[in-house]
């Protein structure tokens, strides 16, 4: 029994050691630390599928970093007219209701609505992405994919609209073929 | 009479090998995409909805790699029954994860998946025979794979010489 309990840890001793020391040294290391964040992870997996299927010069290891914004900034930004506001949800989801403003660009359906939503975002726009909530990465998809177009200045709304509905402020239903 | 035939076969040297590098090559062979992509890894135990979200990254940057390192013990026959009580052990936890999710699954639907995820999810009843199947050799190894000198304990039994050795562990072999 002794013996068995020596070779389990020296087994699984070895294993922790190689694996911490193998994530230490690849090019992107996951945060063994932190908690686990969907949005990174995705836009990890995402990154790496993008760039297995486009096979650009661009290295696999850089991964844009999109900032969060909370939802005051949001509403200042959309208020002032200088941001643009996409929903990165199914339109099934959008139809229900949507953020005050909200263009729908589902992720889902990117290269098909992408040259509609395109003209609506103009030069010096900030870009702001939403989805349903913290759990739901389709807005880091969404930027991500726009990043990929050669758009800049993204944030990324991960509050979505269910954290934007607990805080009392408005949706709205948008307009039919909106 | 019967029972100790089937007993014999299966602590039997070709048998043991054979389920080595069935359960460790499997294991071997399922770890390798998990190194290559640890943040897929991440998102799929995330999926599970069982871990605590801290140990999520920990345990997908080293559980490939006791699969890894268990597998490779297994075949090449070192700390053989302590490896295949390990694999053994994850088949049995990853079995009651599924089967948990195969509970889950019929009460609610979550729909949490990410829409750029292309993998389409598994039959979980097809995962849990095939967790069974693989089960199968582990516990040959667990339960089969006896020291010398308890074989020694049969003294009719018409062990082959290339038996000798199956068990480097045992250094109290009596003969």
């Amino acid at each position: 029994m002794k013996r068995f309990i020596l070779q389990l840890i020296a087994i699984l001793g070895l294993s922790v050691v190689i694996g911490l020391a193998y994530n230490q040294f690849s090019k992107t290391p996951l945060p063994i630390l932190k908690k686990y964040d969907a949005h990174m992870v995705d836009l990890v997996v995402a990154n790496k599928q993008l760039n297995d299927v486009t096979v650009s010069d661009e290295s696999e290891a850089e991964i844009p970093q999109f900032d969060e914004i909370d939802a005051e900034t949001v509403r200042a930004l959309l208020e002032s007219g200088s941001a643009v506001l996409l929903d990165a949800r199914p339109p099934e989801d959008y139809r229900f209701g949507r953020i005050p403003g909200g263009i729908s660009l589902p992720i889902s359906r990117f290269n098909e609505t992408y040259d509609r939503v395109a003209p609506q975002l103009g030069e010096g726009k900030t870009i702001i992405t939403y989805c349903e909530g913290y759990h739901c990465t389709d807005s880091s998809m969404l930027a991500l994919a726009l990043h990929k177009k050669g758009h800049a200045d993204i944030f990324v709304y991960k509050g979505g609209i269910e954290e934007w509905m607990e805080l009392g402020y408005d949706v709205e239903t948008p307009m039919e073929g909106e | 009479m019967m029972n100790k035939k089937i007993a014999d076969f299966l602590s039997s040297l070709p048998v043991q090998v054979l389920s080595s590098f069935i359960l460790g090559g499997l294991f071997i062979y399922a770890s390798i995409d998990k190194i290559v992509h640890p943040h897929a890894f991440a998102k799929i135990i995330y999926n599970y909805q069982l871990m605590p979200e801290i140990l999520i990254y920990f345990m997908a940057v080293t559980l490939p790699w006791v699969e890894m390192l268990t597998g490779f013990a297994l075949v090449a026959g070192i700390y053989r029954r302590t490896s295949a009580v390990i694999l053994s052990a994850l088949l049995v936890i990853f079995s009651v994860a599924i089967s948990i999710n195969l509970i889950r699954g019929l009460n609610f639907d979550c729909g949490c998946f990410s829409t750029l995820t292309t993998e389409a999810g598994n039959d979980p009843l097809g995962l849990l025979i095939r967790d069974f199947l693989i089960l199968v050799p582990g516990l040959i190894i667990v339960f089969f794979n006896r020291p010398l000198a308890s074989r020694g304990t049969h003294p009719a039994a018409s062990r082959p010489p290339s038996q000798e050795g199956i068990d480097r562990e045992n250094t109290s072999d009596p003969q």
